[in-house]
């Protein structure tokens, strides 16, 4: 997690990637031909920069543009070529197929996994509590100096927290560490395997991997085939875009290079925030003083809501089931305009998967993510200071645009049941990263977060904290906040759409 | 003496490829005047553009003073700074 806000040579390559695969889209031909020569334009010469050769920093990227293109990982042993399936890929539709998150595997440095060690600062001290400490008798010494059986180590840490000279050492491979659903296993030669029966696509694996070896699937490809085929696409931008592109890119100058791309229009998925704030105060109000629920969980983060059911089935019901901002977004400009292709574009891997699931499918077209985007202006040569401002519709409140940070969802709920009804006490409790999301609902399935509002988001800071996020947390937080201060009105309850509350689904 | 002047261009490819990232390594970089012993303090700018080329191939671009880098890193960038206000302790 310390990597995130680095730019690395990994950071790059992913973007290049992006570039390539728009620029390969919008300008059409041979589609195989052209995938083939990728990697050699990206990784000229003789010399490897990263790895252990050019072939093999060649052959990584090629699985990256597979992925790229929404085509599965081949293993190192597949003799077909990386293009094989573009061609067929090139169509104005999702051909999303699980899995969305990837490891590839010849590119996983099967880094060794979590393990206690004593390491050469050990003095042999006449106290040793390191084997005081050791519940499970693990610790003997050899040498004169400590040594830990690694078959009888219980990874506890006690005896790191023990040691006068620090030294005992704990680490574990990056990927496995960031996971907080613990889906990340071995397969048979040690490389990192992800169980998908766990994983909840929130991509902190994906950011935290030192060798670059997992990649999420793009939409990139198909959403240029169905521009270019004269769909008429609506962009909406989630809460987390601000200044997410760098300095020239107002929200003015951002709508205007959004629909040079080739978009017909371009809205707030903070509107939807609005109406999903209203819902959940109202669905708050209707069962939680009542004690008809313990407790009411927040429904805008797919991760934090898939883990939430997956871990803690006997609290499901108490995770809101309300429209989450982007889907009442998108339902939102579908009765305004039936025959609109709706595009949400992100800062997470987590929203391609809920826009695929059945009961939102046939709203949210596309799903891409900030940095996705941003190789599609690149592609293009779209500079934010050569276009002309244009305004980005004035309708949405503070509140729905207060979202993309971790802990406003729930001051916002907060603010709007109080404006509902203000003799109701609301406590709120929040949690970022979904190891302390699970503790929080321990917690409250322990029964002590009765009464309460809980907001969970898998990525720290929260949405501005994503997976496809290219500003750091901190100074993206910094934007947000500016935004959401700017929104002509402060509450929800005043948004010019709220007559859709309850009509959307 | 004048604030020595950092541009970091802040176009797509730039932005695309980590000049956020190289602003927020050196926006601090006065905090270390003192200490480094640099000759004067640093200026940092955002700006559209610089030297008018398409930057897709040179990105990210920062010029240090009168020194322009292409593909810049921040570890070179500060390198420069530090050259150029005579820091230092640092090499």
């Amino acid at each position: 997690m310390s990597m995130r806000g680095i730019f690395t040579p990994i950071t790059k390559i992913r973007r290049q990637v992006f570039e390539e695969v728009a620029r390969m889209a919008y300008n059409g031909g041979d589609y195989a031909k052209k995938m083939e020569e990728i990697p050699f334009k990206l990784i000229p010469g003789e010399i490897a920069s990263y790895r252990d050769s050019v072939f093999k920093e060649r052959a990584i990227l090629g699985e990256r543009l597979r992925l790229a293109v929404g085509l599965d990982v081949y293993s190192a042993d597949i003799p077909n070529p990386i293009s094989e399936g573009v061609s067929e890929a090139a169509i104005a539709h999702k051909v999303y197929q699980a899995p969305l998150i990837n490891i590839i595997p010849f590119a996983c440095d099967a880094c060794p996994t979590k393990t206690i060690e004593v390491t050469e600062n050990c003095r042999g001290c006449m106290a040793h509590p390191c084997t005081a400490v050791c519940p499970v008798n693990a610790i003997s010494i050899v040498n004169g100096k400590s040594l830990i059986d690694q078959e009888k180590c219980i990874k506890c840490g006690r005896c790191k927290a023990a040691c006068p000279y620090s030294a005992i050492i704990q680490y574990d491979r990056p990927c496995a560490s960031a996971c907080g659903v613990d889906a990340i296993e071995s397969d048979a030669l040690g490389r990192a395997k992800i169980n998908y029966d766990k994983c909840v696509s929130c991509g902190m694996c994906l950011v935290s991997c030192p060798f670059g070896a997992i990649v999420d699937k793009t939409q990139i490809f198909q959403l240029i085939q169905a521009i270019k085929r004269g769909d008429k696409i609506v962009a909406i931008l989630a809460p987390a875009f601000v200044g997410q592109f760098g300095p020239l890119a107002t929200p003015e100058k951002l709508t205007a290079a959004l629909l040079a791309l080739g978009f017909a229009d371009v809205r707030e998925v903070a509107i939807g925030a609005d109406l999903a704030t209203i819902d959940d105060a109202k669905l708050y109000i209707e069962k939680i003083p009542t004690k008809e629920l313990p407790f009411l969980g927040t429904s805008c983060c797919p991760s934090w809501s898939v883990m939430a059911k997956t871990e803690f089935p006997e609290l499901s019901e108490c995770i809101s089931m309300e429209l989450t901002p982007m889907v009442a977004t998108a339902r939102l400009i579908k009765k305004e305009d039936p025959d609109a292709r709706v595009v949400f574009i992100g800062p997470c891997a987590s929203k391609k998967l809920e826009a695929s699931r059945r009961t939102v499918r046939s709203d949210v077209s596309f799903v891409i993510t900030f940095e996705e985007v941003m190789g599609m202006f690149a592609a293009k040569d779209i500079e934010f200071d050569d276009l002309q401002d244009t305004s980005l519709p004035e309708e949405a409140t503070s509140q729905g645009r207060s979202y993309a940070v971790a802990g406003s969802v729930a001051e916002s709920i907060k603010d709007c049941i109080h404006e509902l009804d203000p003799s109701i006490d609301v406590k709120i409790d929040h949690a970022e990263g979904l190891r302390d999301c699970k503790k929080m609902l321990k917690l409250a399935a322990a029964g002590r977060r009765d009464g309460y509002l809980l907001e969970g988001m898998a990525c720290p800071g929260g949405c501005v904290g994503g997976a496809g996020t290219i500003t750091q947390i901190n100074r993206s937080t910094t934007n947000v906040k500016k935004f959401t201060a700017s929104a002509k009105e402060k509450s929800a309850l005043k948004s010019e759409y709220i007559d859709y509350v309850g009509k959307l689904d | 003496m004048e604030a020595l002047k950092v541009k970091v261009c802040v176009c797509t490819h730039c932005v695309l490829k980590g000049a956020m990232d190289i602003i927020e390594s050196i926006e601090d970089i006065n905090d270390v005047k003192e200490i480094l012993e640099m000759d004067r303090y640093v200026k940092i700018e955002s700006v559209p553009s610089i030297s008018d080329s398409n930057h897709d191939a040179a990105a990210p671009v920062v010029v240090v003073g009168d020194d322009l880098i292409k593909n810049a890193t921040a570890q070179e960038v500060l390198e420069k700074i530090f050259i150029q206000t005579n820091a230092t302790n640092v090499f």
